[in-house]
């Protein structure tokens, strides 16, 4: 019996489709699990309500309430719901550029992401996080662990880490650890994500990312997702001249 | 096979708990009210050792009949920062009460620094009503471009400021490319009778404005101001990030027909038009071990040159002898009179620089953060120094010491002025 290649092809084509979209040894793009891990974590658009703990070498603990808007891929706006000392305070974020309001001071000021509006471990990019995907570009891939293992390089070097390894669980392509690296391999902070959650409208993610750093030794802090929904957002509340009216948004 | 399951369920449980996870977070639910009502309470005990030969103490000498030459004021703040918002109306108001107690004498004083009604029909349109500030310009400590405000503490830059009373708007407009957002408020500064009379002469409804734009990753302001109350003036300001850890910023504002009052080699207070021109250029750097560098340089283009403040300091000796001596007055009166008209001004110079560092978690202690600030008059090479410890030990709770020390030689800027150290604590808790 003879087969034509022209009638081989499509079967094994076939044969591919059936097996899945990613066949044993095929290679994995990573730019595409990027995103999906992105899209796993938030909506395109949303807001949040995030509690930020903070715990000292000592065991005390200080607690913020906070709540974000996002919009795009490039803007973020937070406002300090409590505690009493931090009320009102505004955080925005529109790609690499960050601006910090205090009522007290009554303008926005220019801020770094490296910099830490709370104190403690997590700083500005991290609480102001944008899509990975924004900032970062997928080095490497490695597949041979539990684990998917991304190794992501910054685009530019603007944003706060040169690099990051993501571990990414294969089942629901959720993060489970992030190492923030810098140029050298000198580790930063661990970002660890937990409890997965339901919060309605489709989106199941990690409710709690702790983080810690040999920069704070003893100290940890972990950033809780209280309440999260898809919302869109005018441009408008993404500016300078906005920001001391982001209550006004507020549901 | 339940029989099966309950064990291994069991089992996976007790796995989960070795591998020290914990049990779910409890997340209690966020609620929204209408109206908020917060701020803060402030005691804040200092000792001052006076410079008794300084100028500005010795003419306090002559005003007041007993100056202490060691004094320990105890001063305190209540501010107290309440809104209401229902829908696209909104109300904020906030007062502040001032009691102080130094050299056997009390005062007390409470002002509305804002007070003003709000109408936000629009995301991009908000317009305004009432007393508020409106805090223009980029520099850290030195704003020519605040048209519309009062001069910040040289000891704490972010403290609240009391507003004007103004009617203004805010219209803001997004784009995609390299004009990423735009917004313009105009503003109108009645000054009739009482309404807004420090601001400058009555009579005049002043009309400002300030033109805002994002534009490659560079914020950009343009703003103006005239109506009669003021001479009218224009200017810009900028600001940028030139990497993740480093901003530059400056203003550059320019008062065509300026008035500066003057004190003539013959005792005379003349007031001089001249034009003026002032700029603020700065940056802020931030170091890997989280340090923050701010330094800002000053011109002050309305400042008094250093042959104009020696004939002040001369003017002073020549009066103060007089006046101790043979009793003779009049020239003291002059000095005094030209004191209050802008020689004994924060700034009355040409040239300041200013650099400030600060240190969060310092001493890997959370919540603490030292710092340091210098002001220096670069044209005389007088300077203060401005140590600092802020502390949080729980939460609301903020703890500062603080100290102010100023040097210089005879006959300048720094080196004149009355208090020549000062410690202070700051204890606020806030509400």
């Amino acid at each position: 019996m003879r087969l034509g290649v022209g009638w081989v092809l499509p079967v094994l084509a076939g044969a591919l489709v059936a097996i899945g979209p990613r066949p044993v040894g095929a290679t994995i793009d990573g730019a595409a699990l990027l995103r999906q891990v992105d899209r796993r974590l938030n909506p395109p658009s949303y807001d949040v309500y995030k509690r930020l703990i903070n715990v000292e070498p000592n065991g005390r603990t200080r607690e913020y309430l906070l709540y974000q808007v996002a919009e795009g891929r490039e803007k973020v706006a937070a406002l300090f719901l409590s505690p009493a000392s931090d009320k009102g305070r505004s955080t925005l974020r529109v790609g690499d550029n960050m601006w910090m309001y205090v009522p007290n001071a009554g303008k926005p000021i220019r801020i770094t992401s490296l910099q830490s509006v709370i104190g403690g471990v997590f700083n500005n990019a991290d609480i102001l996080s944008l899509d990975y995907s924004t900032e970062y570009d997928v080095a490497r891939v490695d597949e041979s662990g539990e684990d998917y293992l991304l190794e992501l390089k910054a685009k530019t070097s603007a944003v706060a880490y040169d690099r990051l390894k993501m571990w990414v669980t294969r089942k629901d392509t959720l993060p489970v650890r992030i190492e923030c690296l810098t140029p050298t391999s000198m580790l930063i902070k661990t970002l660890r994500f937990k409890d997965i959650k339901d919060f309605g409208g489709g989106i199941v993610r990690p409710a709690t990312v702790e983080t810690d750093s040999p920069l704070y030794k003893g100290s940890t802090s972990s950033m809780v997702f209280v309440q999260m929904k898809a919302r869109t957002f005018p441009g408008e509340v993404f500016t300078l001249t906005f920001m001391p009216n982001l209550e006004s948004i507020r549901r | 096979m339940k029989r099966l399951l309950y064990p291994i369920g069991v089992l996976l449980l007790l796995a989960t708990v070795a591998e020290g996870q914990e049990p779910p977070v409890e997340i209690p639910p966020v609620d929204r009210k209408p109206y908020s009502a917060n701020g803060f309470l402030e005691l804040r005990p200092a000792i001052v050792w006076q410079d008794t030969d300084a100028a500005l103490f010795r003419l306090r000498s002559f005003t007041d009949k007993t100056p202490d030459a060691q004094t320990m004021p105890l001063n305190s703040r209540v501010q107290l920062d309440a809104g209401y918002r229902r829908g696209w109306f909104s109300a904020q108001t906030r007062s502040v009460v001032d009691t102080g107690y130094a050299s056997r004498d009390w005062t007390a004083d409470a002002t509305a620094y804002e007070a003003y009604l709000s109408l936000k029909p629009a995301p991009s349109l908000t317009v305004d009503a009432g007393k508020k500030t409106l805090k223009w310009g980029k520099g850290y400590l030195w704003n020519p471009a605040a048209f519309l405000d009062r001069a910040k503490s040289p000891d704490d830059p972010a403290l609240a400021l009391e507003g004007f009373t103004v009617l203004s708007a805010d219209y803001i407009r997004t784009f995609g490319g390299p004009l990423q957002v735009m917004s313009v408020t105009p503003v109108l500064v009645p000054v009739f009778g009482d309404l807004n009379q420090s601001f400058g002469e009555r009579g005049h409804l002043n009309v400002a404005g300030k033109l805002y734009l994002l534009v490659l990753d560079t914020d950009l302001d343009v703003m103006w101001l005239t109506g009669g109350s003021r001479p009218a003036r224009f200017g810009f300001d900028f600001s940028r990030n030139l990497r993740s850890n480093l901003e530059v910023h400056g203003e550059w504002t320019h008062v065509p027909d300026g008035l500066t009052t003057v004190l003539e080699p013959a005792g005379t207070l003349v007031q001089r038009e001249q034009p003026a021109t002032h700029l603020v250029m700065g940056l802020r750097y931030l170091t890997e071990a989280n340090t923050t560098f701010i330094v800002d340089y000053f011109r002050n283009g309305a400042g008094y040159a250093s042959g104009e403040m020696d004939t002040y300091f001369e003017l002073f000796e020549r009066g103060y002898e007089s006046w101790t001596v043979r009793g003779d007055d009049r020239l003291l009166a002059a000095v005094s009179r030209a004191t209050e008209a802008g020689y004994g001004r924060m700034n009355p110079m040409r040239n300041y620089a200013y650099g400030r560092l600060t240190q969060p978690d310092a001493l890997g202690v959370l919540y603490l953060t030292l710092g340091a600030s210098a002001i220096a008059n670069v044209d005389d090479g007088s300077y203060s120094l401005l140590p600092e410890v802020q502390y949080k030990p729980a939460e609301n709770l903020e703890l500062r010491w603080l100290a102010s020390i100023q040097r210089g030689g005879a006959r300048t800027d720094f080196g004149e002025r009355q208090a020549d150290i000062r410690l202070e604590l700051r204890a606020r808790y806030y509400f």
